[in-house]
């Protein structure tokens, strides 16, 4: 297993992680960034390969926007400010990306999840 | 940790689920299996019956050949029918190979359905039923003077006066009995059976290999003749099989090594014999050069692709190279078996971090804090 690391700074108040994560041996590798600003709730990005719509068109699910998967509910309090990023967010965002993967080889969406009451766009 | 998740996050370990899955979506479906028992049984008690002149040559044996007999069926590629090879083996014949041959198909002209079913074939009676699936019924004798169990003498319409030698019984239990290594091994290991939808229901690694070769060649050569026979490639497979447990790992060390016993058979080809009967050549369509080297640019073709599976990063590029080799449809659902399976991990907390986020089902690292993906859809 490679071990894939991480570089933090904080800028302007705000930590920002860029790093690899390939989540299992038979994913595909990408660049991530996460950003935490304290009080705030972390988020994250898939840099690259992007994130791709399927080819019949259907959006990529569980996302805030184009390149920004959502992979945790905050109304449930899932994370936490006590929580440290290596073990909460890396690793959800890294099952959130297998999940993708499966779901452009299949269609099927199978990490679970909750909608979010807006359609896209209607955030 | 339970046995069923432990390796779903290494490369084999999901190669093995998947390549599984594979075989079990390529399996005769419940209502194919029934048809052709139901059909098999009706057909059996008809030529076995005191009535039946086949029934003055002493007991008669009925019993299936093939792929039925040592659990390799496939589904067909292009064709709807699906068959059935049987045998009719009676214990003593005085009379000449193709009285045999027209005794059978004189037994099969007495029912009035199946007279009208019935196609002479090389050595076999066929019957073709309504929605396609066949039967082939062969006629033979217990051979005569040979001492290996289920030799059997066969007519042959392009020889009508010689006994052909087989031994289709021989052939199932050798094929089993080189199967069971592995399985053997698998259990004294774990000491435990496998759970059945990890093991494409209790299938041994050996008959999985064998499908999945033959599903390979289905999807390389269509319906052109110049594709190997189905014996030839499991004869081969199961005379080079070393008892290697992974699905995965045991495809390709099995193509290796035929791989360099063609390279090493040159400028011959390789001969595959009836390891029972070594009168029986199962290659010998291979006297054709043509032929041949038809099954050797596909042997090597198929094998490298095999290998290419170990190095390919993105679950839907993984998928879609199954899927050139075994099937779009049916690599598809095995991908998405995979993600079920994955997700039933997930949900009893079999899903742990290794290090800045690697996912792991074996083991170790620590455990992921509950989540559940929100958002919206881009």
């Amino acid at each position: 297993m490679e071990r894939l690391g991480f570089a933090c700074r904080v800028v302007r108040g705000e930590l920002v992680c860029l790093g690899d994560l390939k989540p299992m041996d038979i994913t595909a590798r990408y660049r991530v960034e996460v950003r935490l600003r304290a009080g705030s709730r972390p988020r994250a990005w898939v840099r690259s390969p992007r994130l791709q719509r399927r080819s019949s068109g259907e959006p990529v699910p569980h996302t805030w926007g184009p390149d920004e998967p959502c992979f945790y509910y905050p109304i449930a309090r899932e994370w936490m400010p006590n929580m440290a990023i290596s073990t909460s967010v890396l690793p959800w965002l890294g099952l959130w990306l297998i999940h993708y993967e499966g779901w452009r080889a299949t269609g099927h969406w199978e990490g679970g999840g909750v909608a979010h009451r807006a359609a896209a766009g209607g955030t | 940790m339970h046995p069923r998740f432990d390796r779903l996050s290494t490369r084999v370990g999901a190669l093995d689920f998947l390549l599984a899955e594979i075989v079990l979506a390529l399996q005769l479906t419940n209502t194919q299996v029934a048809r052709m028992e139901s059909a098999y049984r009706a057909l059996a008690a008809w030529l076995e019956h005191p009535d039946s002149p086949l029934a003055a040559y002493g007991p008669i044996l009925v019993y299936p050949q093939g792929s039925a007999a040592i659990g390799t069926t496939v589904r067909p590629l292009l064709r709807a029918e699906f068959d059935l090879d049987f045998v009719i083996e009676v214990a003593f014949f005085p009379g000449t190979p193709m009285e045999l041959y027209e005794l059978v198909v004189e037994r099969l002209q007495q029912h009035r359905t199946y007279a009208k079913m019935l196609e002479r074939k090389r050595r076999c009676v066929r019957i073709l039923y309504e929605d396609g699936f066949h039967a082939d019924a062969l006629g033979s004798r217990t051979a005569v003077g040979v001492l290996i169990p289920g030799s059997i003498e066969v007519p042959d319409r392009e020889t009508p006066t010689l006994w052909k030698g087989s031994n289709p019984r021989g052939f199932a239990q050798w094929f089993i009995a080189r199967s069971r290594e592995a399985t053997e091994a698998r259990f004294l290991a774990k000491a435990q059976p496998l759970p059945s939808d990890w093991a494409a229901e209790a299938k041994t690694v050996l008959q999985r290999i064998v499908q999945l070769a033959k599903r390979g060649r289905d999807v390389a050569f269509g319906d052109r003749a110049a594709a190997p026979r189905s014996i030839v490639l499991t004869t081969l497979e199961a005379t080079v099989y070393r008892g290697e447990l992974s699905v995965y790992e045991a495809l390709v060390e099995v193509l290796d090594v035929v791989a360099s016993m063609i390279e090493q058979a040159r400028p011959y080809r390789l001969v595959v014999l009836n390891p029972m009967n070594a009168e029986e050549d199962f290659s010998e369509s291979w006297d054709d050069p043509t032929a041949y080297s038809a099954f050797t640019a596909w042997l090597f073709r198929f094998r490298r692709e095999v290998h290419a599976l170990r190095n390919i990063e993105g679950i839907e590029e993984l998928t879609k190279a199954l899927g050139l080799l075994f099937g779009e449809d049916v690599s598809k659902q095995a991908t998405h078996r995979y993600q079920k399976a994955l997700a039933a991990a997930r949900s009893a907390n079999e899903v742990r971090s290794l290090g800045p986020a690697i996912i792991t089902t074996g083991g170790g690292g620590h455990p992921i804090p509950r989540n559940h993906n929100y958002g919206a859809e881009y």
